[in-house]
C-alpha cells in the first residue's frame, strides 16, 4: 500500500502500483485553473468548492487505457456532492467505498473530501476490473471521513432510497441534478441543499432540506412556493393533487417536501420529517 | 472585394465612419436584460449583414441524416459516415452531386476553418471521422488541402482529441492558446503566446469581470470586462465550417453556437455564470462569427445526454445522426430536441424547460436563425 499523502499532497497511482502498465500523464489543476482541463464543466466543481484535481493516465500492457481522476473538495459535502450528481445507472453501488458506483465505462468514489473516477473506453470487463483496482489503491490512501447525511435523511423511512440522495451547493447543482427544480432555484445565489428524491408506483415524494443565505431568498422561497410566511410549525398546503410542506428549523434552514402520494402512504414520511 | 480584405479594411477604419472600429468604442451604458449585466451587443448589430451572414443561405432548415451502423462497439465506421454528410449535403443542398453541393458554400479562393469541439477528450469530441469526411468532400470539391484548418481554443485539447498534424497530413491545425516545445504558454519575454492571437479590434465586452491567478491566467489570456476575438476568426480564416459534437450542458445543450461562441474568445470563466445564455447568442452576433459560417454540421454520432459539457462515460449515447443547417439557431432546436428526448427516456427530465432554450430565443432575435420548432422545415433521411 503506498503511503498516506501529506496533507498538501494527492493521492495517486505511482509506477509500482501498476507493473504491467505506465503512467503516460501526470497532470495537476489547482482553483479556477480547472477552467483550463474542461472549461465550462468547471463551473459544476468550483461550485461545489473545488481544490485540487489530479489526473492519471495509465496504458497497460494489453492496450487499456484508464483515465484516473482524483478531485479534491473543499468538504466532503462537495466531494459527494458531485459523486451524487454524477452516478448512474451503477451496476454495482457502494461496493468499494461507502459511496460508489461502478458502471461499464467508468468507476466513481466519494471519500472524505475526494471524489475518484476512473474511465476506460472499451467497457469491456478486463478495463472495468482495471478501474476497480486503481479506485480501490486511491480510496486506499484517503484516511477521511466520509459525509454524514443529515438526521432527516437516517430516518427509517428514507432508508430504502437513500443511495439516490442528493447534495447541491447552488444553482448549477440543481440544473444537472433536478432540472425539474431549476426554476425554483435559479433565482437565489447561495444555497446547499440535500434532496431525496423517491419514485414509486404510487407516486412520487421529493424531501429535502435546505439552507439559504439570506432571511430575503428563504422568505422569497415561502412565497414562491405558495406558503405564506416560515414558521416552525410543518404547514401544507395541496394544490392540484400535489403536498407540499415545509417546516423551518433553524434561522436560515428548512425541510421542503412535496409529493403526490395518496394521504394514506404520506404519514410515514409526514411523521419523520415534522 | 473578397472577404479576407474586407475584415481588414474594417479593422484598419477604411470604410468609413459607419463601419469604423471607432464605433466600438460604445455604448457601455446601455443596460443588459432584465437583471443582467449589460453588453455590447448593440455595436454588433451596427455592421450591415452580408448574403453570408447568418442564418445563412438555407434559414430554418435542418437536414437529419441517422445511420444504425455509423458507430460500432463505439468506434465510428469512416464510411458510413461519410456516407451519411454525403446524402446531407445533396439534400440540403438540393445539388446533382457532391463538388457542386460543397461549392454553394466555399471556393478554392476560401481559406476554410473547421471549428471542431475537442475539450472532452478522445472519448467525447467532434470525431475524426466526420472532420475527415468533411475534408474528403471539400477536396473533391477542389479545395486544396493547404486552404484547410481544424481549429479550436486550445492544443492541448485538440491533441487530446486526435486533432495532430499525424491523423491530418497536410491540414494546418490552429488553436488560440498554445504551449511551446518546452511545455510552456509564455515566451522567453514572459508574454502569454495567447496574447499574440488576440484581435483587440474585435471584443465581446460585458459588465462582469473575473480575477485569475497565475495558474489559471494561461488559460484566459487576459482579465477585465473584454473578451477578444482569437485572429484564427478574424484574420486566418476566410469561412467557417462550425462541426460541434451533441452534448448537454445541464438541462441546455452546446452545439452549435456554444462551440462558436465560447470557443473564438478570450476570458470566458466570467461569462459562465451570469451570461451563458447571453454569450452563446450574443457573441455569434459580430460579424467575424456572423457572416462567415456558412455551415453547421452537428457530430450526433456519439454523444451525451448528461454529465455535458464534461465527458463523463455513463452518460455517453449514440445518437446515430448527423445535423446539417446553414441556420446554426435552427441545428441548436432541432438538437435540443433530440438530446431532451433522451432525458425524459432516461428519466433525467420530465419535460421541457424552456429555459434552458433562451440562447437560441436570444440568437432568434439576434437574427441569427429560426429557435421556433413550428417554424423550422426538418428532413430525415434514415439509412
Amino acid at each position: 500500500m503506498p503511503a498516506l499523502p501529506q496533507t498538501d499532497e494527492m493521492p495517486g497511482i505511482l509506477p509500482r502500483d501498476v507493473p504491467s502498465g505506465k503512467i503516460t500523464r501526470n497532470d495537476f489543476f489547482d482553483g479556477k485553473s480547472l477552467w483550463g482541463y474542461i472549461d465550462g464543466g468547471a463551473d459544476l466543481y468550483l461550485e461545489y468548492g473545488f481544490s485540487r484535481l489530479r489526473i492519471q493516465e495509465i496504458s497497460f500492457k494489453e492496450g487499456q487505457q484508464i483515465k484516473l481522476e482524483i478531485y479534491r473538495m473543499k468538504d466532503p459535502a462537495a466531494a459527494y456532492g458531485i459523486f451524487s450528481v454524477s452516478r448512474f445507472k451503477c451496476s454495482q453501488k457502494d461496493s468499494l467505498s461507502r459511496f460508489s458506483c461502478i458502471s461499464g465505462y467508468q468507476v466513481q468514489a466519494a471519500c472524505g473530501r475526494y471524489y475518484v473516477s476512473a474511465i476506460n473506453e472499451n467497457g469491456t470487463l478486463q478495463e472495468q476490473e482495471l478501474c476497480c483496482s486503481l479506485v480501490r489503491l486511491i480510496l486506499g490512501q484517503i484516511k477521511e471521513d466520509s459525509l454524514e447525511f443529515p438526521g432527516l435523511f437516517q430516518e427509517k423511512v428514507f432508508q430504502p432510497y437513500i443511495n439516490e440522495l442528493k447534495f447541491f451547493n447552488g444553482k448549477l447543482g440543481v440544473q444537472n441534478g433536478f432540472p425539474a427544480w431549476s426554476d425554483q432555484f435559479d433565482r437565489y445565489g447561495k444555497f446547499s441543499m440535500y434532496l431525496l428524491p423517491i419514485e414509486t408506483p404510487s407516486g412520487f415524494i421529493n424531501a429535502s432540506k435546505i439552507k439559504f443565505s439570506s432571511d430575503e431568498d428563504m422568505k422569497s422561497f415561502y412565497e414562491n412556493a405558495g406558503f405564506l410566511r416560515a414558521d416552525s410549525a410543518l404547514c401544507s398546503i395541496n394544490r392540484e393533487g400535489v403536498l407540499k410542506a415545509v417546516k423551518k428549523t433553524a434561522p436560515l434552514e428548512l425541510v421542503y417536501f412535496e409529493s403526490n402520494f395518496p394521504s394514506g402512504n404520506l404519514q410515514e414520511f409526514i411523521k419523520a420529517i415534522d | 472585394m473578397n472577404r479576407r480584405k474586407f475584415f481588414k479594411l474594417l479593422t484598419l477604419g477604411g470604410i468609413g465612419t459607419a463601419f469604423s472600429p471607432l464605433l466600438l468604442k460604445n455604448l457601455y451604458g446601455k443596460p443588459g436584460l432584465p437583471g443582467k449585466p449589460a453588453t455590447n451587443i448593440s455595436d454588433a448589430m451596427k455592421y450591415p449583414r452580408t448574403e453570408f451572414s447568418m442564418p445563412g443561405k438555407l434559414p430554418a432548415r435542418v437536414i437529419q441524416v441517422t445511420h444504425d451502423k455509423c458507430i460500432l462497439e463505439n468506434k465510428i465506421d469512416f464510411s458510413a459516415a461519410d456516407e451519411m454528410l454525403r446524402k446531407g449535403m445533396l439534400r440540403l443542398t438540393g445539388a446533382g452531386d457532391i463538388p457542386s453541393a460543397w461549392q454553394n458554400f466555399v471556393s478554392d479562393k476560401d481559406v476554410i476553418g473547421i471549428k471542431v469541439n475537442p475539450i472532452g477528450g478522445a472519448q467525447l469530441s467532434t470525431s475524426r471521422e466526420v472532420v475527415k469526411s468533411v475534408i474528403s468532400q471539400l477536396e473533391e470539391a477542389g479545395i486544396p488541402a493547404t486552404n484547410i484548418v481544424i481549429w479550436d481554443r486550445r492544443m492541448p485539447d485538440l491533441e487530446e482529441a486526435g486533432f495532430t498534424e499525424a491523423n491530418f497530413p497536410g491540414i494546418r491545425i490552429a488553436a488560440t492558446e498554445f504551449k511551446d516545445k518546452n511545455g510552456s504558454f509564455y515566451d522567453e519575454k514572459g508574454k502569454l503566446y495567447s496574447e499574440e492571437m488576440m484581435d483587440k479590434n474585435w471584443y465581446y465586452w460585458a459588465d462582469v469581470e473575473e480575477k485569475y491567478d497565475a495558474e489559471t491566467i494561461p488559460y484566459m489570456t487576459n482579465e477585465g470586462k473584454y473578451s477578444y476575438f482569437t485572429k484564427i476568426v478574424t484574420q486566418q480564416v476566410d469561412k467557417i465550417i462550425n462541426i460541434p459534437i451533441l452534448k448537454n450542458a445541464g438541462a441546455s445543450i452546446t452545439l452549435a453556437m456554444k462551440n462558436l461562441a465560447f470557443g473564438s474568445i478570450s476570458n470566458t470563466s466570467r461569462l459562465h455564470k451570469d451570461l451563458w445564455a447571453e454569450t452563446c447568442a450574443e457573441v455569434c452576433a459580430f460579424p467575424p462569427l456572423r457572416d462567415k459560417v456558412i455551415l453547421n454540421i452537428a457530430d450526433g454520432i456519439k454523444g451525451c445526454f448528461q454529465g455535458g459539457p464534461g465527458a463523463n462515460p455513463q452518460f455517453f449515447t449514440e445518437y446515430k445522426t448527423i445535423l446539417l443547417a446553414t441556420d446554426p439557431v435552427a441545428l441548436d432546436r432541432i438538437g435540443y430536441e433530440i438530446v431532451l428526448k433522451k432525458r425524459i427516456e432516461e428519466k433525467i427530465q420530465k419535460a421541457d424547460y424552456p429555459a434552458a432554450r433562451k440562447y437560441m430565443d436570444l440568437a432568434q432575435e439576434l437574427g441569427l436563425g429560426t429557435a421556433e420548432l413550428e417554424k423550422i422545415k426538418l428532413e430525415k433521411i434514415t439509412l
